[in-house]
């Protein structure tokens, strides 16, 4: 996902969205907008592997990290992790 | 002390970890799964670390991690980590 389609993301204000990160399978931030930091991506990136090690036979799953202040959806699909941030209804 | 996990619908195993990882419970799919438990450490440990707010002392409230037909669904209380494997059924797409 290009950073052009990230802004997007945030630009058509999809109810709740407040922030997106991707990051290639090393950890690496290939972008982040809103309120996600660059500084997260290797955990984004930790979690997603580990979390798709649980079950190697099975494509990777969604994992959902969630707090009263929002939550966090991410998903491996290939080499690249995308972090979705939602806010708090 | 005894937790009801089968009160929880669709459970299909648990785990009950103390902070620091050890086994104090498990059953079912789950039960006795040492390594597995190593492994949820490792998610939890990281996802402690990811900033769900500007406030630093938001930490998760639950942690999901979910295929297509099962999940694990993840809560930390009283300093001890639960672990449950349960059944998912996608919500259906809204009829016309």
């Amino acid at each position: 996902m290009s950073t052009k389609e990230m802004d997007a993301l945030l630009r058509f204000r999809l109810p709740g969205i407040a922030g997106v990160i991707c990051t290639d399978e090393h950890g690496l931030c290939l972008g982040a907008k809103g309120v996600a930091t660059r500084e997260t991506s290797g955990h984004i990136a930790n979690i997603a592997e580990s979390a798709a090690r649980l079950n190697p036979n099975l494509p990777p799953p969604v994992i959902a990290i969630e707090s009263e202040g929002g939550s966090i959806l991410i998903k491996k699909e290939g080499t690249i992790t995308m972090g979705i941030y939602k806010s708090p209804n | 002390m005894a937790v009801p996990f089968d009160r929880i619908p669709d459970s299909l195993g648990y785990l009950v970890l103390t902070e620091d990882g050890a086994v104090v419970n498990s059953g079912g799919d789950l039960e006795n799964k040492e390594d597995v438990a190593n492994q949820f450490m490792n998610i939890i440990q990281t996802a402690l670390r990811i900033p769900l707010s500007s406030s630093k002392k938001d930490k998760f409230k639950k942690l999901s991690i979910v295929w297509d037909n099962f999940m694990y669904v993840i809560t930390i209380s009283a300093h001890k980590i639960y672990i449950c494997k349960r059944r998912f059924i996608p919500p259906d797409a809204a009829m016309a």
